[in-house]
């Protein structure tokens, strides 16, 4: 166990520090999410109390589709360059891989978030400062839930004719229920709810990481199999 | 009658699904009384539940013929999969097009996005997804891994897409209509007996189409391998 | 590591559909301890798919690998890769990195405890010293192909799998790369299309067509010119 996450340490410091020299996918997908963000305010042209409501949904489909962005760049690159049978060959455990990459599509993404969360208090005129605690539990669940699936399935899709569009297909419908249950807390929470009003959608989030993120962590070994 | 069946290649068993088809046709369509409220177009009620059932049926059983399949490497579970997949997939694509059908009369607009409906369209999505994969990834050596974890994944999934749908319109009890239990609730016995025996003819009727769908991909590998034997035989003489 | 008999490989019966596509059939193969053994074929004939099972990258349709006489294709066992080191026309190095960065995350990959000591006498034997830390995206093809050498080294493996390792390689790499074979200290499986320098260095070569093992042979009585003939009637 121990030499399990010490090697998804050795490959998420990797793809770390190459991010660090390229900035390459945290860049994207910033400027991904920004674009979102402005295209949706012009979309819903529309009052204040129109746009708290849609807000929730807003941030959800911008980090779901930066999520998408990092989670495919952190195969494409490595199975292009042949790198990716490097990892292949070594001795560890291939789960290990899978949960390196997972650790740094979360990491990426939970940049962006720092960086574009600000944005929409600034454009929306939103209040998050008294909710932050609260925000940062759902977010944190929802990303690890949300990148497991999408990393194993970026791992699909990145060996398939059409990747770019291969990976939302398989990925959104799958992702529906954390997805909704995100929207959802995200809403209640910047409505002023209480945890006790949505305790079924965080039993929803926390069940679905868990269980998703183990799934994925098994079947990642059959999918780099040829 | 036996000449016309052997003709048409109709199986003993496709025979008892074409007989239990017109008996719960005739059982839904006149037997059963007339709805109240709804009217006669509430009998689309019997072939939409049927068809909802099988269809997240078919996907449970793509679900665990991945797992066998993933772990027994045996072609057939991969056959029984796809199966299930395509014929489940025609079930999903019955649901959501009788859904709007029965809506519009009932609620005045085609579509809603009340939790059932939610649900067979997340469902339809993901079959989607899994006969994309198919056939875009025909040229992939590990196509059958993926679409057995696709499988896997999707199943797993059910229950999850189940509460989202149901939290996310907060149970309204005018949603209470479409489903099953509400249904069969306020049901008469008459139309309890339709709705059963549609479910069991389309249940049958679902085997039927697998049945003969999983003949046909062995059939498709049986004139793959012999083509390949003729090739090496004779190389270049079926030109391809 | 390094210590213990060397392993040799033994494949047996081994079959590899793609779909309609067979890639191998019952192809039997013996790599006797210690020995060098040279596998040439043209495109498609399934060299590289016989070295993916081996190095367990690819999942065999029917039929076994062993080494010494250790099934190693039924489950996946991490350990093998301890036991395998890879040369390939691919670098497996990151461009982003440094060499002793790529040399330093797979030495941890590997769980070499003293990787340091290692990468360094390792890059002086391919005469990479100097280069330490450049990034790999500077260096020449023949420069990385050194680094590359070095990588597949590191661990020290009883196996080495050579996949069209002579493209990229200069004269001097080459060189080292001749000494590190003559050695035979390791067994050895080279994959190549280069009949001249595979003849050259190893015990004994065979052909692969069409996913079928069509010729066998030791190297000692048999002469550039005769090998070219045979080739060439068997791998049509």
């Amino acid at each position: 166990m121990r030499s399990f996450l010490a090697q998804s340490w050795q490959i998420y410091r990797k793809d770390m520090v190459v991010e660090y020299r390229t900035r390459e996918r945290v860049v994207t997908m910033f400027v991904f999410s920004l674009i979102v963000v402005i295209i949706f305010n012009f979309a819903f042209n529309a009052g204040a109390d129109v746009i708290q409501r849609v807000v929730p949904g807003m941030i959800w489909v911008a980090f779901a589709f930066a999520g998408m962005l990092s989670a495919s760049r952190s195969f494409s690159p490595e199975k292009d360059r042949g790198t990716f049978e490097g990892l292949l060959l070594a001795p560890v455990d291939r789960g290990s891989i899978f949960l390196g990459k997972l650790m740094g599509n979360v990491t990426l993404i939970g940049l962006v978030q720092l960086a574009v969360l600000p944005l929409f208090v600034l454009f929306f005129n939103m209040t998050i400062l008294p909710y932050l605690s609260k925000l940062l539990v759902i977010f944190f669940l929802g990303t690890v839930g949300f990148s497991s699936v999408a990393t194993l399935f970026a791992a699909v899709a990145v060996n398939t004719r059409m990747r770019d569009v291969m990976l939302p297909v398989l990925l959104l419908p799958v992702a529906s229920p954390v997805l909704i249950a995100l929207v959802e807390t995200t809403r209640g929470t910047l409505e002023g709810g209480d945890w006790q009003d949505m305790t079924n959608w965080i039993r929803l989030l926390s069940v679905f990481t868990v269980v998703f993120l183990v799934a994925s962590v098994l079947l990642f070994e059959y999918i780099v199999e040829e | 009658m036996a000449g016309f069946a052997a003709r048409l290649r109709i199986t003993p068993f496709g025979l008892i699904c074409l007989i239990g088809l017109v008996a719960s046709l005739y059982l839904s369509l006149i037997w059963a009384p007339r709805e109240r409220v709804m009217g006669d177009v509430q009998r689309i009620m019997y072939f939409h539940v049927a068809s909802a059932w099988l269809a997240e049926f078919a996907f449970v059983l793509v679900g665990v013929s991945s797992v066998i399949y993933l772990w027994l490497r045996e072609r057939r579970w991969d056959i029984v999969a796809y199966s299930a997949a395509e014929v489940g997939f025609v079930f999903c694509c019955f649901v959501m097009i009788t859904g709007p059908i029965w809506g519009k009369p009932v609620w005045g607009t085609w579509w809603t996005w009340d939790p059932r409906l939610t649900f067979s369209m997340i469902l339809w999505l993901i079959y989607v997804a899994y006969l994309m994969l198919r056939v875009y990834g025909d040229d992939m050596p590990q196509v059958k891994t993926f679409l057995a974890v696709l499988g896997i994944l999707g199943t797993i999934d059910i229950p999850f897409i189940h509460f989202a749908t149901m939290w996310w319109r907060g149970l309204h009890p005018d949603s209470l209509v479409m489903t099953e239990e509400g249904l069969g609730a306020g049901m008469e016995v008459d139309m309890r007996i339709a709705l059963g025996v549609s479910a069991v003819v389309f249940t049958l009727f679902f085997f039927y189409l697998m049945q003969r769908r999983m003949a046909l991909e062995r059939l498709r590998d049986e004139t793959e391998s012999l083509r390949e034997r003729l090739e090496h035989r004779h190389p270049g003489s079926l030109g391809a | 590591m390094g210590n213990g008999s060397i392993p040799g490989i033994g494949v047996r019966q081994l079959t590899k559909t793609y779909g309609r596509f067979r890639a191998l059939h019952r192809v039997d193969l013996d790599v006797a301890p210690g020995s060098f053994l040279a596998l040439f074929g043209p495109n498609g004939a399934g060299k590289s798919t016989l070295l993916g099972i081996i190095a367990g990258l690819v999942r065999p349709s029917r039929g076994q690998v062993f080494l010494d006489g250790e099934e190693i294709t039924k489950d996946r066992d991490e350990s093998l890769g301890q036991r395998i080191g890879v040369l390939s026309y691919q670098t497996y190095l990151y461009d982003e990195l440094t060499v002793l960065e790529n040399l330093r995350f797979y030495g941890k990959l590997y769980g070499i405890d003293n990787h340091r000591e290692r990468i360094e006498e390792l890059l002086d034997t391919v005469g990479m010293a100097s280069r330490s830390g450049s990034p790999v995206r500077t260096l020449s093809r023949g420069m990385r192909q050194r680094v590359a050498l070095a990588r597949a080294l590191l661990h020290d493996p009883d196996i080495l799998l050579l996949d069209e390792p002579y493209s990229g390689l200069d004269q001097d790499a080459l060189a080292i790369l001749k000494t590190i074979l003559a050695e035979r200290n390791k067994t050895i499986l080279l994959v190549t299309h280069d009949l001249a320098r595979g003849l050259e260095s190893a015990d004994r070569v065979a052909i692969l067509n069409r996913g079928r093992l069509v010729f066998e042979s030791g190297t000692r009585d048999l002469s550039q010119v005769e090998f070219e003939r045979i080739y060439r009637d068997h791998a049509s």
